[in-house]
């Protein structure tokens, strides 16, 4: 496959002057969308989430089954709210068997020069070289829960993430949604009468919500108060659940479960308990609200779960490296392989 | 007290404490279609904890406010019926008059932590609502901060101003105290300072060796729209110059602050209000001129002119146009004009600076117009969001022929529209302790002090409003106040 970078961009500049004539060009950053098996419908929804609220050059790298790779592009503008064109110049590249699509000696020329790389990653994690991307990629932004879904295995999965963090910034879509979750609780523990008791806490299960999102979210957990994993008394779990054992400094055994996993749209329920009573509550129910009881307190909060679109919409605007989710992810790196049976 | 170890990491938000917002006015119209829309969004943006106290003098009862809430938010966008259940059970209501000491005892009986006091009643009901708070000990930090936001107009002239100010002193903090001018509030105005001292390429020739004039003009296309007898009693300078024009005025001014809190801003906005030349009588003829509107037809609709609008009194002086030439006397603007200019019934609602810049040193292309070389920078606030440069190129063929082409950026073009509405932002800032986009004790007085200026030296004046016809771009007489000057206004 031979592409002309410069064929492609005049090609470009001719579909932007008849989507949108004499309108300024802005750009404000490259999207690279490396799109898997299973993931086309994902990457669609993303791609429409930035129509006509950031201005970007979308190279779209999708896994193809020719023999040659291939490439097209296009112009989408849409008009914002105060009727001015917002554009995606897109160019699709099909990745064919020879490799050539995916290889960023063919796609990197077309990248507009001195304005952030995000590359989207949705298809296999664990098992990929990223290196190759990481000469371009400002940040790479991935989805956990959806690798987790398409059969990648969690161990593997966290310990690529592991790895993958330390050379660039990650952008999980799963875990910005569980930061809402983590704020909820950091804001319970802010009563004095549960900060006191902190350190009493003996077990913490989620019941509902996917895996990578109660990974997640216990990872955070347990990195947040130093805890450290413990050897397990089981090997297996039961059917859909899973259990971790992990121990505090003071040596204090801890259970953290995950039971009965469910999309996000429907109920999930944290409890944290304390000495083996139950504190600690936060119901996330429909209608992005959570009901949360601690302590004294019971009250209503707002828990508005953002799309996979809005995240990558704030990716955008303010990439940062996210120092917590490293910890996150190396906390949950370290006790995957402890599950234990919680029959 | 040990720290919460699950805050660790999860600061990159701004996130306000929990905070009781207390709306005195509660029944009026800014709170139904500013106030709970503002206070709704951020209760959905999940930035704070907010519990809402209306406080007026109707018998609505905490049940009547939060059915009324229910109809007014009914169409807040991407809003759950749980979210704004939610949001409305956090509403309560206090019956009482402003004066009534009762009332604000039965305020204070449920207000624990934090407090935030928004005064949404007319003028003439803050000073009541000031000290019904103060004798309540409602002022004083208590478990919690308590801090009060002034709806504008903040006074009339200085002096009532400077009273309205002395009665606040009596019971808050001035880092208690929060004014607003909600135009403040608008993205586009917030990205005037962020163009200037975000990027390097500008302030090198923002100064009075590379620019000419400045031109700021908010100009609106309706007219009274039924409010003649607020709009006569106040006129275009009272309403827009001496608020939201001096706010552009400042920011396009300013130096660059040495931080960016909030009285490090401020300070260098009051020093540009503190150096503007004032116009005394001696000038009030050249640098100032005012105007009403004359009846005539709009969009092929007949319109009424200024003195025939309802409830504007016969032989009314009040100006619907105002047009000023100022000087900022200071080290940079020495001698640079700084032309601005408000008013009701123009062509079209606009509202920019344009910063006109000098002629190159030597005219080494022939000119067929006589600012063809003079570049402008134009930030558009609205419509349209952006910036344009105005810039010289070459025309293709065989001579050095030359026009003007426009550079255009649209804010929008590359983010899309902005979304968050100005009273969100300035409730969540004050939420927060950021008084940056408020405006300080001493800057409102220096504002006060330059237009009452004009005032005295137009009362003075027997000379009567200047006559302009609807749709048009003002009056003549501001065009003269420019040619004079060898310069024109940007057409409308």
């Amino acid at each position: 496959m031979i592409i002309d970078p410069n064929r492609i961009e005049k090609e470009l500049s001719d579909l932007m002057a008849k989507a949108s004539p004499a309108e300024a060009r802005a750009s404000l950053l490259n999207l690279v969308v490396f799109t898997g098996e299973g993931r086309a419908e994902q990457a669609n929804a993303l791609l429409d989430s930035v129509l006509g609220k950031r201005a970007a050059r979308v190279i779209h790298i999708k896994r193809g089954n020719a023999e040659e790779s291939s490439v097209s592009v296009s112009a989408r503008c849409y008009l914002d709210a105060g009727k001015r064109s917002v554009c995606l110049q897109e160019v699709i590249i099909e990745n064919g068997r020879d490799g050539a699509g995916a290889d960023p000696s063919t796609w990197a020329p077309m990248l507009v020069r001195d304005i952030p790389v995000s590359v989207v990653w949705l298809d296999r994690v664990v098992g990929t070289d990223f290196a190759p991307l990481l000469d371009v990629a400002d940040t790479v932004i991935l989805d956990s829960e959806a690798s987790l879904r398409t059969g990648e295995p969690e161990r593997e999965l966290f310990g690529a993430l592991h790895t993958l963090g330390s050379s660039v910034t990650i952008c999980d879509f799963s875990w910005r949604r569980v930061l809402l979750l983590c704020e909820i609780t950091a804001e319970t523990f802010d009563t004095p009468m549960l900060l006191e008791r902190v350190d009493d806490v003996d077990s913490v299960s989620l019941t509902g919500a996917p895996r990578a999102f109660a990974l997640l979210y216990t990872g955070w957990f347990a990195s947040r108060l130093r805890w450290q994993p413990a050897r397990p008394r089981g090997i297996e779990t039961e059917h859909d659940s899973a259990g971790w054992l992990l121990e505090s400094a003071s040596g204090r055994p801890i259970r953290m479960t995950h039971r009965k996993p469910a999309p996000l749209s429907a109920e999930a329920e944290v409890r944290i308990e304390f000495d083996g009573h139950d504190d600690v509550r936060v119901r996330l129910v429909s209608g992005g609200c959570a009901e949360v009881a601690g302590g004294c307190d019971e009250t209503v909060r707002v828990l508005e779960l953002p799309s996979d679109g809005a995240i990558l919409l704030a990716e955008i605007d303010g990439a940062h490296r996210d120092h917590i989710y490293a910890e996150t992810v190396a906390c949950i790196d370290s006790f995957t392989e402890l599950r234990y049976s919680i029959g | 007290m040990r720290e919460n170890p699950f805050r660790t990491g999860l600061e990159q938000s701004r996130r306000s404490e929990p905070v009781t917002v207390v709306i005195f006015g509660a029944t009026g119209d800014l709170t139904r279609r500013k106030l709970l829309p503002a206070l709704l969004s951020l209760f959905r943006a999940g930035v704070t904890r907010l519990q809402v106290v209306g406080f007026a003098r109707r018998s609505w009862g905490t049940e009547g406010f939060r059915e009324r809430a229910h109809e007014y938010l009914a169409d807040a966008p991407d809003v759950s019926d749980e979210q704004r259940s939610a949001f409305i059970q956090t509403l309560t209501y206090v019956e009482s008059s402003f004066d009534d000491e009762a009332g604000y005892r039965n305020l204070a009986e449920g207000l624990t932590g934090n407090c935030l006091y928004y005064l949404s009643t007319p003028p003439a009901s803050y000073e009541a609502i000031i000290h019904g708070l103060g004798r309540a000990g409602l002022a004083e930090d208590g478990d919690g901060f308590r801090r009060i936001i002034v709806e504008k107009p903040f006074g009339r002239d200085l002096a009532s101003a400077q009273a309205l100010n002395a009665v606040l002193a009596e019971h808050f903090r001035e880092d208690q105290i929060y004014r607003i001018d909600h135009y403040l509030g608008k993205e586009t105005v917030q990205n005037i300072m962020l163009m200037r001292f975000g990027n390097g390429i500008f302030e090198p020739i923002w100064n009075h060796r590379y620019i000419d004039h400045v031109q700021i003009t908010v100009s609106e296309r309706l007219g009274l729209e039924g409010r003649g007898n607020y709009y006569d009693s106040s006129g275009a300078l009272r309403d827009m110059v001496q608020n939201h024009m001096f706010q552009l005025l400042t920011l396009t001014a300013m130096e660059p602050p040495t931080d960016l809190g909030a009285d490090s801003i401020r300070d260098e906005k009051v020093k540009v209000v503190r150096a503007v030349r004032p116009i005394g009588a001696d000038a009030i003829e050249s640098h100032t001129v005012r105007a009403q509107y004359d009846g005539g037809r709009v969009d092929g609709e007949p319109v009424p002119g200024y003195l025939d609008e309802e409830g504007v009194p016969a032989g009314s002086h009040t100006e619907s146009y105002v047009a000023l030439k100022v000087f900022i006397d200071s080290w940079r603007w020495s001698g640079i004009p700084f032309y601005l200019r408000t008013g009701k019934r123009l062509r079209r609602k606009v509202s920019e600076i344009a910063v006109t810049f000098r002629e190159p040193p030597l005219k080494l292309y022939a000119n067929r117009h006589p600012t063809m070389n003079r570049n402008t920078l134009i930030i558009r606030i609205q419509p349209e969001e952006g910036i344009t440069l105005r810039v010289n190129t070459k025309i293709p063929g065989y001579t050095f022929d030359m026009r003007p082409v426009n550079v255009d950026f649209a804010y929008g073009s590359a983010f899309g529209a902005a979304t968050l509405e100005a009273y969100e932002r300035l409730l969540f800032d004050a939420m927060v302790g950021d008084s940056t986009l408020y405006t300080r004790r001493d800057e409102i007085e220096a504002s006060w002090r330059f237009v009452d200026g004009i005032l005295a030296a137009w009362n003075r004046s027997d000379r009567p409003p200047h006559r302009y016809a609807p749709g048009s771009s003002g009056p003549d007489a501001a065009d003269k106040m420019l040619t004079a000057d060898g310069r024109r206004w940007r057409r409308l």
